[in-house]
């Protein structure tokens, strides 16, 4: 739930709209550069290795697909 | 009535891309023709001719010459406005040749200099990501990665029509992902994951770090500095120069961060994104004032920041 809330959060501040959809892709609504940036706070936050290369791949372009995501490498 | 329309609209779609496929081949066509032609020219009348066609493209394009001139004063102003245009004048038609250079690299053969840490990385096959620039022969840096490792990659505006068709890059083994593909950074961090020397030009504007660059704050791409800390990699510096006889020669250096796990680890001493591009803009002005007239001058380099 604290991954999902950051990354929501993250969106937000950077899209400066406080409703996101979370079926859009993940990089049509943020910057590639936003995206990296991303990444980088939630491994240093919750001390998480993410396989960055795996990140974009089909099935984890929508935003929930990459909260997901993020959540099965923390949990695991 | 709908069926119709849609046909028509079908008609006009394959008419469309018939055109453009048609446009495509002839600017190829026109292209290679003129390479051809270059290329039965020795290396130093290439050069010289391509440099006066660069020198005059630049006198009627009067808005990127007064931008040329405009930064060249902004940037030095102790110089005058005599040598300021000289100077604008020489690096365009350096910077020609250099862009020229990219339709037959299979024939530059650079100089490679780097220190013996920077030579283990490049060899060692691991990947890194290489912050380099508009200088000299701009695609002499990936050239140069591709002489040590198997997976050189670079971002092109070259449109993929002339690159595939061309194959100016896959002839020497570099991999070009253009930037207007809508898969270029998923491609970018594909090739990330296996290894590669990622070289990526980061003397432009761009809205995303602010940094210092001859004395004046502007804003600049920090997309290396990210993807090196996210995929774990080292961070090199890289650019080219070409020497009086025209000879390219192609410089590595290591960019001291990130060097250990115990920096990884240790937050509060590791530098930041902004402190690195810091680091990299500082260099880079360093090597402009070295070569100013291989640079080129004319991006709107200081954009939002006029003084």
């Amino acid at each position: 739930m604290l991954i999902q809330q950051s990354i929501i959060q993250f969106i937000e501040e950077k899209t400066h709209c406080p409703l996101i959809d979370l079926t859009d892709n993940l990089l049509g609504t943020i910057k590639s550069f936003d995206f990296m940036m991303l990444m980088l706070e939630l491994e240093q936050k919750f001390k998480l290795t993410l396989p960055f290369e795996q990140a974009l791949t089909a099935n984890l372009r929508q935003i929930d697909e990459f909260i997901f995501w993020v959540e099965q490498h923390h949990e695991s | 009535m709908k069926v119709e329309r849609s046909s028509k609209s079908t008609d006009k779609e394959v008419a469309g891309s018939k055109r453009t496929l048609i446009k495509h081949k002839a600017m190829s066509l026109s292209i290679r023709f003129l390479v051809s032609t270059l290329m039965k020219l020795t290396k130093n009348r290439r050069k010289k001719l391509i440099n006066n066609i660069g020198k005059i493209i630049l006198r009627f394009a009067t808005k990127t010459r007064k931008r040329a001139i405009n930064n060249i004063v902004r940037a030095m102003p102790e110089l005058s406005i005599k040598e300021a245009t000289d100077l604008a004048f020489e690096a365009y038609g350096n910077c020609a040749y250099g862009v020229a250079e990219s339709f037959w690299l299979s024939q530059v053969d650079p100089d490679i200099f780097c220190d013996e840490e920077t030579l283990q990385i490049l060899q060692s096959g691991t990947g890194a990501c290489i912050a380099t620039m508009h200088l000299g022969c701009y695609e002499a840096v990936p050239l140069a990665v591709a002489k040590f490792a198997n997976n050189s990659v670079t971002l092109t505006n070259i449109p993929n029509f002339l690159a595939d068709e061309m194959d100016f890059y896959s002839a020497v083994n570099i991999t070009a992902i253009n930037k207007k593909s809508a898969h270029a950074f998923s491609q970018l961090l594909i090739q990330a994951g296996n290894n590669a020397y990622i070289s990526l030009h980061c003397d432009l504007y761009a809205n995303q770090t602010e940094v210092t660059f001859f004395g004046q704050k502007t804003k600049a791409p920090a997309g290396v500095v990210l993807l090196a800390k996210m995929t774990k990699k080292p961070l090199l510096l890289a650019y080219a120069v070409y020497q009086d006889d025209g000879q390219v020669q192609v410089f590595f250096e290591t960019l001291q961060q990130q060097r250990s796990e115990k920096n990884l680890a240790e937050q509060e001493i590791e530098q930041n994104v902004e402190q690195v591009m810091a680091q990299i803009y500082q260099r880079f002005e360093q090597i402009i004032r070295q070569y100013p007239s291989q640079w080129y001058w004319s991006y709107n380099r200081w954009k939002n920041y006029e003084s």
